[in-house]
């Protein structure tokens, strides 16, 4: 599972999003918006069913960014 | 066909070029630069057009960092795996190589920095072959703290350890390259991802085969090729010894136990906090994708 | 029996405790390994702690002892001698809460409290051991001084059982390695709560990411450890 594929897949499979919607940060899937984060989080439910938990945080936004993002999501094994 | 090779002399310790210096090695990188770098890696270029490409770049941990598409919560049989289990006498090799650390002080004295490249020279070919060490990459870790990572004594470009040369040939690598990755208490090697440029570099500097071959940056492997490293340890485990891959962990090994890993994608990480040095024998060298590493097989070897 | 299992069980009170671990002539490791038990080692998470404060301003501030140097306030001359030996640090820094974090030793119902932070800053490294909760000791010296000393729970007798756990200022990030033998807690959110066998369980940590980690250790007794068995994850507000 890579993250390039990952997103691929996302964006086909979602209306609207566009592979910019979709960034990745220290294995993280990271967002500036919190829709789409939604969006994804419950297509990721769907397809890790069984097998993984998607969790949502808050991301912490740093000075140096040149953008603020409101919402992470990533996976954790069950 | 110009090889590329540098001496240590000729290391441009003025390579980091960014005009900026405020974001500099500042963490978390931001999400979009990364993008955008990752975006640069992704552009056609043979393996040579990209060993300059990163070579070159000036803020390579940036690049290290976008090349990694790990995605957390990967499982950990994608992540570090059992290759082999590689019976000798470890005993008396760790004999030989305690012995050759109390000669050369290596348990005090292995602070790292931009000209000894972190190895044991003690033979003359062994001067003028330069390891790929980015002065960037080294400015991001004094930065952070890490000044004391490990000690590499090397194997392959010495006859001090003919054994370990024995145990190097069992993996029947191209362009192979071995190390004895030697952690003393309390050195910590930071989280990064490879991109085996040391290994890579020389193939492509001695290879016009491999020089001129396609880059995947998918699977940052030349095409048609892996390139691989593997970790024999050395000795068993002491409780206190650290190896992080990403969320997940390796301990309890044995002497001899050998693992492959994810070294395209996954941060990993040292700490020996441990009372007991820390060696593993770092083998790094290229392979067709028939090869049984490549394939994911396991192979028992006894020497 | 070697000399220090011999001057171990030669303790009655707290103040030989106290002197036995400043005993200069003791072997630390030998001591400090004797108290390693596998089968009764290990950490677990019961309790998250919604909104909690921002804890990042510690980045910037000086800390009461450094990551780096080595210092009597949490550790014995024997102890030091063996991390001079072997290059180790005090392994984080250490700060004094202020009431926003001292508030959350009352709100999991913790009572005859010692409560530190301990940010560990990228590099820093906390040497594998197995603790002696000496800091609490030391802070309440002066009432239990004269009180019988319990060698096997490795506390004052009279006292309820008295545990320790750290809780997550910050979210984990990748190089950040916590090991309770045999296990590793990784992947922590801000907020975790994990309790650790502190009397059996040998530990180390190291900080190989980028960003600091900061816990709040807190050690003292509680006033109901019922929830701290149970089989669900106990969810706390530090608003409430």
């Amino acid at each position: 599972m890579i993250f390039i594929e990952l997103r691929d897949e996302i964006v086909k499979n979602i209306p609207g999003v566009q592979h910019k919607d979709v960034l990745l940060l220290e294995g993280k899937l990271i967002f500036k918006k919190k829709a789409t984060s939604e969006s994804v989080k419950k297509y990721l439910q769907e397809k890790f069913d069984g097998t993984h938990e998607v969790i949502e945080n808050q991301p912490r936004n740093w000075p140096h960014w040149g953008a603020t993002y409101a919402s992470e999501l990533y996976l954790r094994i069950i | 066909m110009q090889g590329f090779r540098v001496s240590a002399e000729q290391i441009d310790k003025t390579q980091v070029r960014i005009k900026d210096h405020n974001h500099l090695h500042v963490h978390p990188y931001d999400p979009e630069v990364l993008e955008k770098v990752r975006q640069d890696m992704f552009k056609p270029r043979t393996c040579k057009e990209f060993i300059d490409w990163i070579d070159t770049h000036p803020h390579y941990d940036v690049v290290a960092e976008a090349s990694s598409q790990y995605i957390r919560g990967t499982d950990r049989d994608e992540v570090v795996w059992n290759c082999a289990e590689v019976q000798t006498d470890w005993k008396a090799i760790m004999d030989k190589v305690s012995s050759y650390a109390k000669e050369n002080n290596v348990d005090m004295n292995f602070n790292t920095d931009y000209t000894k490249e972190w190895r044991i020279n003690n033979m003359e070919e062994q001067n003028t072959f330069v390891p790929f060490r980015h002065n960037s990459e080294l400015d991001n870790q004094h930065k952070h703290g890490f000044k004391k990572q490990y000690q590499l004594i090397e194997v392959t470009l010495t006859e001090i350890f003919p054994e370990l040369k024995d145990i190097e040939n069992l993996f029947e690598m191209h362009w192979t390259k071995t190390d004895i990755n030697y952690q003393p208490t309390s050195g910590a090697f930071p989280r990064h991802v490879d991109f085996l440029a040391t290994t890579f570099k020389r193939a492509i500097d001695n290879d016009p085969e491999i020089a001129n071959t396609m880059y995947d940056p998918m699977t940052k492997n030349p095409v048609g090729w892996r390139l691989k490293r593997v970790l024999v340890a050395m000795d068993n485990w002491y409780p206190g010894q650290l190896f992080g891959f990403e969320e997940h962990t390796w301990s309890n090994w044995k002497a001899g136990q050998t693992i492959d890993f994810n070294w395209n994608h996954c941060r990993h990480a040292t700490a020996n906090s441990g009372y007991n040095a820390r060696p593993l024998l770092k083998i790094t060298g290229l392979v067709r994708d028939d090869h049984w590493l490549a394939k994911k097989q396991f192979r028992t070897f006894k020497i | 029996m070697n000399k220090e299992q011999i001057k171990w069980r030669q303790i009655k009170t707290v103040n030989d405790y106290i002197n036995f671990l400043e005993d200069e002539s003791i072997d630390w490791k030998n001591l400090n390994e004797s108290f390693i038990d596998p089968n009764q080692s290990g950490f677990w998470v019961p309790a998250n702690i919604k909104n909690l404060p921002d804890a990042k301003e510690l980045e910037q501030k000086a800390p009461a002892i450094k990551a780096s140097e080595l210092n009597r306030t949490t550790m014995t001359a024997s102890e030091i001698e063996l991390h001079e030996k072997h290059n180790y640090g005090n392994g984080y820094d250490r700060h004094q809460p202020d009431e926003r974090f001292l508030k959350i030793a009352s709100l999991l119902g913790f009572e005859n409290t010692s409560v530190w932070i301990n940010n560990q800053p990228p590099g820093a490294m906390m040497a594998r051991h197995v603790d002696t909760i000496s800091c609490l000791v030391h802070e309440q010296i002066d009432t239990i001084r004269h009180e019988p000393f319990d060698i096997h729970m490795r506390q004052p007798k009279n006292a309820k059982p008295i545990y320790r756990c750290f809780v997550a200022l910050d979210d984990w990030h990748p190089g950040q390695i916590l090991n309770f033998e045999p296990d590793f807690w990784t992947g922590w959110k801000k907020g975790d709560v994990c309790f650790f066998h502190w009397r059996t369980t040998a530990h180390s940590t190291a900080n190989t990411g980028w960003q600091h980690r900061p816990l709040l250790k807190i050690t003292g007794t509680l006033k109901d450890d019922a929830w701290l068995n149970g089989n669900t994850i106990r969810s706390f507000d530090y608003n409430d």
